[in-house]
């Protein structure tokens, strides 16, 4: 096994590198086992689910609460993997950039952070959709942007205990968009 | 501070490249916005003597600038449109009247006009002899020949 995953294309969208992963739907769903058919990337890995498949347990750091689809265990680190948001549509491999939808990125690293923050272990966000497995990469003005603004989308959302990673993503993608150096996306094939 | 730790990169046996970032745990609303029971205790909570004075003279002064610019606004659309004529709102016909009588020039009397009556239900003046008219004279009119009489009486 080498130390390297084989992602099929990697993209910079919006502050957060983006790498994705393409797989046959019909073959991967297939699979019996949790981590082969939700990532089949790391199909055969030691990855472990912290909670039984279909529980969802809640994360919480400051006013940040949020209840991942799935948290696993992965060596020394966790993986926080959302597949029940998004359209459920197919993703072409050379349209999948235009297909993006921002909101549910920043969503999977605001639950990312919630994870890491109330476990206290290094977390990566991954999501699942019908046919594409992404790792996002958030770079750092993205994970200050999200991380110093729970207590305003609290106040706009009118929140009196806690935000949701989709209402703090919904809050920090317009501030995100202006930021200078986000908005133009760089790609770059693997 | 609370210290977050995402992975930048996954590998098959774990994850690499921790990026962190901090979060402020008093970052929250909790502790700026009050809540409901707090808004309700400040509701309810008994205002002090000088604070009462404030409000009472503060109130009375909104109440007079009000006063003021009500007045203002009446006066100036009174000059500039005239006096309401809504029913309700304008003066009464009396005052009307009286206003328009000393508005417009006064008009020559015109003299009575000669009363017409039957002849049947016309009753006779009653006048003392001696200045009693000659005999009113009762002619129908040349031009209209089929109309009813005319009674023309001359008072003194």
């Amino acid at each position: 096994m080498t130390d390297k995953l084989d992602w099929h294309d990697e993209a910079e969208l919006l502050g957060v590198r983006v790498r994705a992963y393409f797989f046959d739907p019909a073959e991967v769903d297939a699979r019996p086992d949790f981590v082969g058919r939700q990532l089949p990337i790391l199909r055969g890995s030691p990855a472990t689910l912290l909670a039984p498949e279909g529980q969802r347990s809640g994360y919480r750091v400051a006013a940040l609460l949020a209840q991942p689809d799935a948290v696993l265990s992965h060596g020394s680190g966790l993986l926080c993997l959302s597949y029940k948001g998004g359209d459920g549509r197919l993703h072409e491999p050379g349209l999948w950039r235009r297909q993006w939808r921002a909101d549910v990125m920043l969503q999977c690293v605001a639950a990312a952070m919630a994870v890491s923050g109330d476990r206290q272990q290094p977390t990566a966000a991954l999501w699942r959709g019908a046919n594409l497995l992404c790792q996002f990469d958030p770079s750092p003005p993205v994970l200050e942007c999200l991380a110093t603004h729970i207590g305003a989308a609290q106040r706009y959302w009118r929140e009196p205990l806690q935000v949701s990673p989709a209402q703090l993503a919904s809050f920090c993608e317009p501030r995100l968009r202006v930021l200078p150096g986000l908005a133009a996306p760089v790609a770059a094939a693997v | 501070m609370i210290q977050v730790q995402i992975a930048s990169q996954i590998t098959p046996l774990g994850v690499q490249g921790i990026r962190w970032v901090l979060v402020d745990p008093t970052d929250s609303c909790n502790a700026t916005v009050p809540t409901p029971v707090d808004m309700l205790t400040a509701a309810v909570a008994p205002v002090e003597p000088s604070v009462e004075r404030s409000l009472l003279s503060m109130g009375v002064l909104k109440l007079g600038v009000t006063g003021m610019g009500l007045g203002l606004a009446l006066w100036t659309a009174q000059a500039w449109l005239g006096a309401p004529t809504a029913p309700g709102l304008g003066p009464t016909a009396g005052q009307r009247a009286t206003e328009r009588a000393a508005v417009l020039p006064p008009v020559p009397a015109a003299p009575a006009p000669a009363p017409t009556l039957p002849a049947a239900t016309q009753p006779a003046p009653t006048l003392p002899p001696d200045r009693a008219a000659p005999a009113a004279t009762v002619e129908p009119a040349a031009s209209a020949p089929a109309a009813a009489p005319l009674i023309t009486a001359e008072l003194r």
